[in-house]
């Protein structure tokens, strides 16, 4: 009879990595102690995963649901950290909590790493910012990323972080050493910020106005860029004021802007299809270039931006498609409430509900995409 | 018969399996490992190289294996990329493990790169989507932890633990 247990260890290493994700290195490493030396070595190779959904459970405090589509399966998870704190999506592997006394980290839900940022307090705020309870919504949005693609290991040198913030939506930066935020001063026109994005060593920030806005990032320089005009979709998302309806997104080098469209009632409420319209930036012609094809990639949207990953079959995950959360108008108009996560096809323009409607309650606060990671 | 151009006689290897039957191969198919290019090499392999590791019926496989991929290199463009495809294809049998596992340590002993690639790569494709429990199934293989290390374990990995 074959004992797999005593496989050499080469061998170990060999068949781990062929493994792609994450949850399958996991439970690899989880089978007997011997194979359990690829864990410990930490010399798997690791590919950029496809996220999970993390959904906030309404009960109970501390607790997160994640949903994997690669294993079709949820995950129920007590993740003290996020307690009486309040917490923001990075589209990254990272979530930022807010703490009542204003105290800010970077967790990791999955690993349980804990970070402490420099707190609000180093934003300068105006006084007016910095009282109850404005001082809990200074912080608009949250972008994790990492200096070197891909990193050489996971490695927390290797990450820096964006935040928009206060009511100009100004641009601080942290990264590993600095003791307190560094704002982005603007020397251009003020510019609110809605999104932004990070190619080789620059930051891009997309603004309320639709203008992009370039920034070097060891020096926060801005940097001299002929903007381009935004495609019509998203003026007409700018002019509406929906800005959580645009993502400003890298991937292997391309800067993307992905517009989702939904017509909304009278009251503001969303009715109707989603569709979803994506632009790539022609930097030679400096133009935004409708993208109808994203090819062996699969885009990924919650509230605080989107992730794009390459090759989301290995995931069970489809291409040139977007996954997202919606829910249904008509539904909560009859009483019965229905959120689900849905996925949206890029070629026919047609949205498919995939099932986890039970998993994801009613709730205001939208599940957000964790990135899972090693460390 | 060798099926490459050149006009030199190839230099025949002798191997001999650990139940004792003897294969005699041409030097271009035994350069697939690099175990007996090194042999080759030193000058070692002129008499029978005896694989106490590897049986008979393995070793038939591993160098049918060998034969087929080194006939396909030298064919070069007229090699049949679909028949070559079909035949590490039908290769594996996940079924049969016993099988499995004793040609990927002869792959490895041998040191024959592409084999073993491909087979590691057939074991990864039926370990994906399985938790810890599922594999070890799979693998007959025990579960050698203690109370105390697979709650570590536990505590590590504890997201994609298993419950």
């Amino acid at each position: 009879m074959a004992d797999w247990s005593q496989l050499p260890y080469d061998l170990i290493h060999e068949v781990a990595s062929h493994l792609v994700a994450i949850e399958d290195f996991h439970a690899f490493s989880a089978v007997c102690c011997d194979w359990r030396s690829v864990y410990s070595t930490k010399e798997w190779h690791q590919r950029p995963q496809v996220p999970l959904l993390m959904i906030f459970v309404p009960e109970k405090n501390g607790f997160r649901n994640f949903i994997s589509l690669y294993r079709n399966k949820v995950y129920k998870l007590e993740i003290p950290a996020v307690r009486g704190r309040k917490t923001w999506g990075s589209c990254s592997g990272w979530i930022l909590t807010l703490g009542l006394d204003l105290t800010i980290q970077l967790l990791n839900p999955l690993t349980r790493v804990c970070l402490s940022l420099p707190p609000q307090s180093s934003l300068q705020l105006r006084p007016n910012d910095a009282r109850t309870p404005y001082c809990y919504r200074v912080i608009k949005r949250v972008f994790v990323f990492m200096k070197q693609q891909p990193p050489p290991r996971n490695d927390e040198g290797d990450s820096f972080v964006v935040i928009i913030y206060g009511p100009l939506y100004q641009l601080a930066v942290y990264r590993p050493g600095y003791t307190s935020w560094t704002i982005v001063k603007e020397t251009a026109t003020l510019n609110q910020f809605i999104g932004v994005a990070f190619r080789k060593d620059r930051i891009f920030a997309l603004c309320k106005a639709g203008s992009l806005s370039v920034f070097d990032i060891d020096s926060l320089a801005a940097i001299d860029f002929d903007d381009p005009t935004p495609p019509e979709n998203v003026k007409f998302a700018l002019r509406k004021g929906k800005f959580n309806h645009l993502m400003l997104v890298e991937s292997r080098g391309d800067i993307l802007i992905v517009c989702k469209q939904q017509d909304s009632n009278r009251c503001g409420f969303p009715v109707g299809p989603v569709h979803f319209f994506v632009y790539t930036l022609d930097f030679i012609n400096k133009q935004w270039v409708e993208v109808r094809d994203l090819g062996n990639r699969a885009i990924f949207v919650d509230k605080s931006g989107c992730v794009v990953v390459c090759g989301p079959e290995r995931f069970n995950c489809r291409s040139n498609s977007v996954y997202f959360v919606a829910d249904d108008m008509k539904r909560w108009l009859v009483g019965e409430v229905w959120i689900d996560l849905c996925v949206y096809n890029l070629a026919d323009r047609v949205s498919e509900a995939l099932g986890f409607s039970s998993e994801i309650p009613n709730d205001v606060l939208l599940p957000l995409w964790i990135v899972p990671t090693l460390e | 018969m060798a099926s490459s151009s050149n006009t030199e006689i190839q230099k025949m290897i002798v191997l001999q399996s650990s139940d004792g039957q003897i294969f005699e191969i041409e030097e271009s198919i035994a350069s697939n490992s690099q175990t007996l290019r090194n042999m080759i090499e030193d000058e070692c392999a002129d008499n029978v190289i005896p694989l106490p590791n590897v049986t008979a019926k393995i070793l038939a496989r591993v160098i049918e294996y060998c034969k087929r991929h080194t006939e396909a290199a030298a064919a070069g463009d007229a090699a049949d990329a679909d028949d070559l495809k079909k035949f590490d294809a039908d290769f594996v049998d996940p079924d049969d493990q016993e099988t499995l596992f004793d040609t990927i340590l002869a792959a490895n002993y041998l040191n024959i790169s592409s084999l073993m690639d491909m087979l590691c790569k057939a074991v990864a494709d039926m370990l994906k989507g399985k938790d810890a429990e599922a594999i070890r199934k799979r693998f007959n293989i025990k579960n050698d932890y203690t109370k105390e290390e697979e709650e570590e374990v536990r505590k590590e990995n504890s997201w994609a633990f298993e419950d």
